[in-house]
């Protein structure tokens, strides 16, 4: 430990100090049926491997996937030093809080408790389940407004009759929209009584800023 | 159910995870196991996870066999014991989100 410090040039640690050894994963979209297929597919992984650094490289495990794909693991040692000098260390673009901080903001800035109904944003396959479970739940969703980036950052369009249950107030944390991929957010309430006939929409006008970042 | 919440990064430690989690849905008889990612929190799963993922549910299934037929937990032992907490609080949740939409129905007026 002492004699490698925060300092100095390092190379990865397999069994013994400055072996190099590493261990990595990956797909090929190549097939592996029969012999030499197989052949093929493991010379295709070691190619890689070579390119990758690795010298000597071996393929430790080849499943085939599918007709179509192979899935390796390959043990190689890499010449590639580490210069701990010339690490750069990147600045997070965003706050990170804690709970607690949280909380706190949420007390100065809204001044009573967060009511969350149900909501997501996005397109990861998280919201995809979200969606699915909010669905399977019976509460059919709309999109109520849709991000405008050509006005700005943070412009938004509200669309025709949008329909929410209660009215809330908050911020929507969200990535910044991009014209490639509109920001679009879903609320979706439920409410118990009232048959819905009840029920008025609150949502920022055309053009209101969506608070966030 | 997959380990979500209890998946740090560390894919490898993940798997596991996921492989106690296929165990405990086989053995307690489930017919839908919903296979938990060994990168899930990290990215989007790759063909490899989702290819991983299945070999260890099919595994898990094959070698707990019927398990699930002589598994019997104290009747008043720790696993009953917790899924009488589980479920009181779930009942108790289920009270308070009733509770909460009370008071906001039936008082806006209709249109937009």
């Amino acid at each position: 430990m002492s004699q490698m410090g925060t300092q100095g040039v390092v190379r990865p640690y397999g069994d013994t100090t400055g072996d190099g050894r590493v261990q990595v994963s990956f797909t090929l979209p190549v097939p592996f049926g029969d012999e030499a297929e197989r052949a093929l597919a493991e010379g295709a992984a070691l190619q890689l491997a070579g390119k990758m650094g690795l010298d000597p490289a071996m393929v430790v495990h080849a499943k085939g996937m599918g007709p179509d794909f192979t899935f390796f693991i390959v043990y190689g040692r890499v010449g590639h030093l580490v210069d701990l000098s010339a690490v750069t260390v990147a600045e997070r673009e965003f706050l990170v809080l804690p709970a607690a901080e949280v909380n706190l903001r949420i007390r100065s800035a809204l001044g009573r408790k967060l009511v969350v109904v149900g909501a997501c944003i996005g397109t990861d396959a998280h919201t995809v389940g979200i969606d699915a479970i909010l669905n399977v739940k019976g509460h059919a969703a709309r999109v109520v407004c849709r991000a405008g980036p050509a006005r700005g950052d943070s412009a938004a369009t509200v669309l025709a009759e949008p329909i929410v249950v209660v009215t809330a107030t908050g911020t929507v944390v969200c990535r910044r929209p991009r014209p490639s991929r509109p920001l679009s957010i879903g609320l979706r309430c439920h409410c118990t009584e009232g048959g819905g006939e009840h029920a008025e929409v609150q949502v920022p006008g055309p053009g209101d800023a969506l608070r966030g970042r | 159910m997959a380990p979500t919440r209890h998946m740090t990064g560390n894919a490898f430690a993940g798997y596991l995870l996921d492989a106690f989690f296929n165990l405990a849905g086989v053995m307690t008889g489930q017919s839908i196991l919903l296979i938990g990612m060994m990168t899930e929190g990290i990215h989007t799963p790759f063909l490899s996870d989702r290819d991983l993922a299945l070999e260890n549910v099919r595994y898990v299934r094959r070698a707990a066999g019927r398990l699930a037929g002589s598994f019997r937990p104290e009747p008043d032992g720790f696993v009953a014991e917790r899924a009488r907490q589980v479920l009181g609080e779930a009942i108790e949740l289920l009270r308070a989100g009733r509770r909460l939409l009370q008071p906001a129905t039936g008082t806006l007026e209709a249109g937009s």
